[in-house]
Order: structure tokens, then sequence, then C-alpha cells
């Protein structure tokens, strides 16, 4: 529970802001984008903070993945399709395995990307999930199924990853 | 085993350490303002959109009455009708001459109701003719529905007054119905002229110019109303503009009860029946004896003549009603006309003849204007047209050309709601609506 005020804002932005960012980071996969996704949720989040400031993650959480399937729907009219990714793999195994995920996330729809990371990486329910993306819990069932199905086939070896994941 | 959530936090690592970004409230601060102020114009928009939609189906926006065509055949409505008090106007319209027939009716405005004279179109329609500078109630149609003459003021000349309420008239104008154009005719000294009866003749106007004279002080220092004199009778020819000005004297005396007889007209006085020609010069046609109940008509051969015997010869021939006679006119202008009363109910008025064989009389049927045709040979008659009881004492007043012409099926004139009502309507819902925006808007904010 923080303050419904500025310094109660403050206080939020302070103590999430990086956990914010890596679940932005997974979303958009690019260091700028993420950051500025950040900003513009905190941002549109300010006005409604007296009424959310109780528990704004979910607020916070809805903002950003939204604002991240609007920037992509966007981006989709003015951007040409590349066979190679623009940041290509530097090197050393674990920042191959790092590569190999983020372009096999990116290949992924943008909502169904938010589900594979809001539930697999910041551990939401699937009803907590939905209500995040405001769509139906048989929704996120079938996005996750389908997400980890094409991740299944876009990183080598991660089969054997992925089967630890009920989905 | 590495589990999906490993893989996914191990690359979150990369993700850009947080920047300081202390504005971040006060930007959140502004993008509201911003956000509500958009919100607001929207709404506006939607309110601004709604209220134009509804006073764009509002019917007294319609205009659809037919432009004017000079060529256009008249026809006779089978029904007169009240037209509603919105009906537009011919400044709305345009000219929509020629016209049948004018009506005095109710018209509103704006700021309240009045009297308007409705103007009936060859084709059955009508509108309001937009005459701003008309005093007095006394307008003529000109045979063949061109020229409406009506009396004009100034009100740049308060003088113009014969002490009553009404403002006397500067002048006689003429509206040319399918042009729009209008002529105007001073007449009159300092205090004007009192507008009276016209007459038509062909091309040629009668009007008579009872010129007021200095109103005259009572005891009291109160001014009463002004004695008017009769200066002169003006025929004005609209084709030519030319003007001739008569001695009043004359047999035009009788001119409030004067008909056309093609480019002349009808006078009965004193005994004789005389045509009377622009110039002035008068021909006498034949006698007449006895007293009449109005006023008489010859027909397209000029070689009968029907009026309305008078019911009470001893009166002052005032009646209300008087029984049809016809009599055909002998050959020599000193010979008497013998008037044969037609069988049949008594009538108002005589409008004229339809044809060499019927004339057209105006009579009340249980409280209702109808305008029939009467056989002079049978005294078979039919209804010609029916004026809507709606018109109370209001009696259309006809171009006498349109007596002889095929009847038109007159369609009803539409219905027009008050705009002021519809306006309001209009308004409320909007400001319904965007109440009702404000609140789900509002309740979503709290959600």
């Amino acid at each position: 529970m923080f303050a419904p005020d500025r310094s109660g804002f403050e206080e939020y932005v302070a103590a999430r802001r990086g956990a914010l960012l890596r679940t932005a980071y997974l979303l958009t996969g690019q260091h700028e984008d993420a950051e500025d996704l950040v900003q513009v949720a905190l941002v549109k989040a300010v006005p409604k903070w007296r009424r959310i400031a109780d528990d704004p993650e979910p607020y916070v959480r809805r903002i950003l993945v939204n604002e991240n399937v609007s920037r992509w729907r966007s981006r989709r009219w003015r951007e040409q399709t590349v066979e190679v990714l623009p940041e290509a793999p530097s090197a050393g195994p674990d920042l191959d395995d790092r590569e190999v995920l983020r372009a096999a996330l990116l290949r992924l729809a943008p909502r169904q990307r938010a589900v594979i990371v809001l539930r697999y990486y910041d551990d939401l329910t699937e009803r907590q999930t939905a209500e995040v993306l405001g769509i139906g819990v048989g929704t996120v069932k079938s996005q996750a199924r389908d997400g980890l199905a094409r991740l299944r086939t876009l990183v080598p070896g991660v089969g054997e990853v992925l089967a630890t994941v009920e989905p | 085993m590495t589990t999906l959530r490993d893989r996914l936090a191990d690359l979150a690592e990369e993700a850009p350490y947080p920047p300081d970004a202390p504005d971040l409230w006060d930007r959140g601060r502004r993008y509201g303002r911003r956000r509500r102020a958009g919100v607001a114009a929207v709404a506006l928009a939607v309110v601004v959109a709604v209220a134009s939609g509804v006073l764009s189906l509002v019917p007294w926006q319609e205009v659809p009455v037919h432009p004017a065509s000079g060529e256009s055949g008249l026809r006779l409505p089978d029904r007169v009708y009240r037209p509603s008090p919105w009906t537009p106007g011919t400044d709305d319209t345009g000219p929509v001459g020629p016209l049948v027939a004018v009506v005095e009716t109710e018209r509103a405005s704006w700021t309240g109701y009045g009297s308007g004279l409705a103007a009936v179109s060859t084709e059955g329609e009508y509108v309001f003719l937009d005459l701003d500078d008309r005093t007095g109630d006394a307008v003529g149609l000109s045979a063949d529905g061109r020229w409406l003459a009506y009396w004009y003021t100034d009100p740049d000349r308060p003088e113009l007054s014969d002490g009553s309420d009404e403002p006397a008239a500067a002048g006689v104008a003429v509206l040319d119905t399918v042009t729009g154009e209008t002529e105007r005719r001073p007449l009159g000294g300092r205090h004007g002229v009192m507008p009276s009866g016209v007459a038509w003749a062909g091309s040629v106007l009668w009007a008579p110019e009872w010129q007021i004279n200095d109103p005259e002080q009572d005891d009291s220092d109160g001014v009463i109303e002004g004695h008017s004199t009769m200066e002169r009778v003006v025929a004005w020819d609209l084709l030519t503009g030319a003007q001739t000005d008569h001695d009043p004297t004359s047999v035009l005396t009788e001119l409030p009860s004067a008909t056309s007889a093609g480019d002349r007209l009808l006078i009965l006085r004193n005994g004789g029946i005389h045509l009377v020609g622009p110039d002035g010069r008068r021909e006498r046609i034949a006698r007449v004896s006895g007293q009449r109940a109005g006023t008489a008509a010859l027909d397209p051969t000029g070689s009968r003549l029907a009026d309305l015997g008078d019911t009470d010869p001893m009166g002052d021939g005032s009646d209300d009603v008087g029984p049809i006679r016809v009599g055909r006119l002998p050959a020599d202008p000193g010979g008497r006309v013998v008037l044969t009363t037609i069988d049949g109910p008594m009538v108002n008025e005589l409008v004229g003849w339809r044809n060499g064989r019927e004339v057209v009389a105006r009579r009340l049927v249980s409280g209702s204007t109808v305008y029939e045709a009467v056989d002079v040979e049978t005294g078979a008659r039919s209804t010609l047209l029916a004026v809507d009881p709606e018109l109370g004492s209001s009696v259309p007043q006809l171009a006498t050309d349109a007596l002889a012409a095929p009847v038109l099926d007159a369609p009803e004139p539409p219905s027009r709601q008050d705009p002021r009502l519809v306006l309001g309507a209009g308004l409320g819902v909007a400001v319904a609506l965007g109440a009702l925006g404000l609140l789900l808007w509002r309740r979503r904010v709290r959600a």
C-alpha cells in the first residue's frame, strides 16, 4: 500500500521500477523501448494514482501490456520484415542462449508474448493474467499453450526446458 | 533442469538499469489534464453532432416548394388547406408564381404568432409571401396569378398615419410572383393613403387613392382618426409601366364592386352596365334595374351577365347572400337586361364565369366554404373547391383565370413542428446524452 499522493507514487516507482523494466524488456526485447514503455505506463498511472495507490501493480502492468500491443500494431505498418534481427548475438554460450530466447519471444504475437511473460516470469495465475490483459481465462490457456509450442520450435533444445512447464 | 522461468529471468537480467526520472509525477499530471481536455472536446463534439443531426431532421427546415416557372399553366386546386403556421416564406423558397390563390392565415415566427398571406402555387403547394412592408388587409391577385398588388408603408415615415394603430400606406406595390421582384408606386400626401380594395383588368391595376387628411384634434387634445378623401384612381399598366390618373367622381367610385372583363373593368352604376378601359373611356353596354347583393360578371363571350339578386330590395344591398341571376345582354346598348333567377340555394359571392355556361359561386355549406360550378341553363351544381374549415372566416382570393382551369387533386400541405420545441427537444436530448456520457465516463474513471 502506498500513499495516495506524490510521495507514495515516487515510493512505488523507486520500489518497482526495476521489476517493471525487466518485464518490459521481455515484452519489447529492446532496451530503449523497455525504458520508454515503463515511463509511459507510470505517467499514465499518475492521473489514477489516488484510486490505485492501494494496489497499483495490476493497473500499471495492464498499461504496460496494452501500450506494448498498441505500439506493435502501429509499427506493423511502418516496419519491414527482415530475416536477421537488428541486435545480433554477441559471443559466449549464455549470451547465445539469451539471444535465442529473446529472438524467439519477439517472434510471438505481442499478446501471446505477454501471456508467456506474465505467466512464467511474473508468476501470475491464469486469472490474474486474464485480468491484466482483459481477456478470458480460456484465452490465456490457449495463448499459453500456443506460445509454448511456438517457443519449442524456435528455441533449440528448449523442449526439455519447457517440459517442466504445465501450460 | 533449468525452467522457463529461469530462462526468462536470465534474459530479464539484460534489462537496463532504471535511470532517475524525477519528473514522472509532473508529466503524469500534465497527461491527465490533456486527457480530460480531450475527453471534454470529444463529448462536446458528440453533443454538437447529435444536436446538428436532430436539427437537420426537423421538417421546418425542409423547403419542398417547387421553383417558379413563368410558363406554368394554372390549375384549380380542389381544396384550399390551412397551411402550417411554420410553412416557409418566399425569402426561403424564392418566388413560386404564378399563384392560384392567396389566403390570409396564421403565421408563426420565433417570437410569436401573427397573420400572414399564404400563397397557393399551381402545384397546390403553400408558401407564405414575405411582404415585409405590407400594411392593411387589401390585396389583389391578377387574373393570371402573375401579379399581386398590396399596399406598402414606410417605417421611416412615422407621419404615415390616420391616428389608428395600423400605419397608413405610402403607396401601392405589385409583386411579380414569378420573378419575385416588387415595383412600388408612391401615393398620397404627408399622411399617406388608406388601404382599400384594388381591381385588376388584364395587366392594368386599378388602385383608389384615399388620401389621409391631417388628423383632427378633439377637445382634450387627443388625436382622433383622420378622414380620407378619394383624390384619384390610378390605372397602372404593369406591362408598359404607364400610369393614368382618373377623376374619382366618375363610375370609378364603384371600383370596390368592379370586376374584370378582358382588359376593361365591368362597373354597374345608376342602372347602367359600363365597361371602362385603362384610358378612362367608358362604354355603356346595357341597362339594368333593381339592386344586387354583390358583384356582377360578364361571361367569356361578353353576351351574358350574371349577378346576385338582392333579397332585401328595400335595404342597402349589403345582404350576405343572394340568388344567382343571369341575363342576356341586348344588342342595343340602350336596351335592358332581363335577369332570371337560377333555381337553387343562395350564395355568398358570384366569383366569375368558369366557361360560357357555368358560373362559379361561393357559399357556406354546413359552416364550410365551398366554391361551386353552377350550370346557368339547368341549375346543376358541382363542388369545384372546398375550403378547409380551419381557415375560419378567411376567404381565399382566387386568380380568376383559374376558374376556367382544370381541377387539381390538391395535396395536403405537410405538417411542420414548432422549431422552438424541436430545438428545445434536440438540445434536451443532447444535454441528456452529454450528461449520460459524463456519468459513464466518471464511473469508468472510478472503476
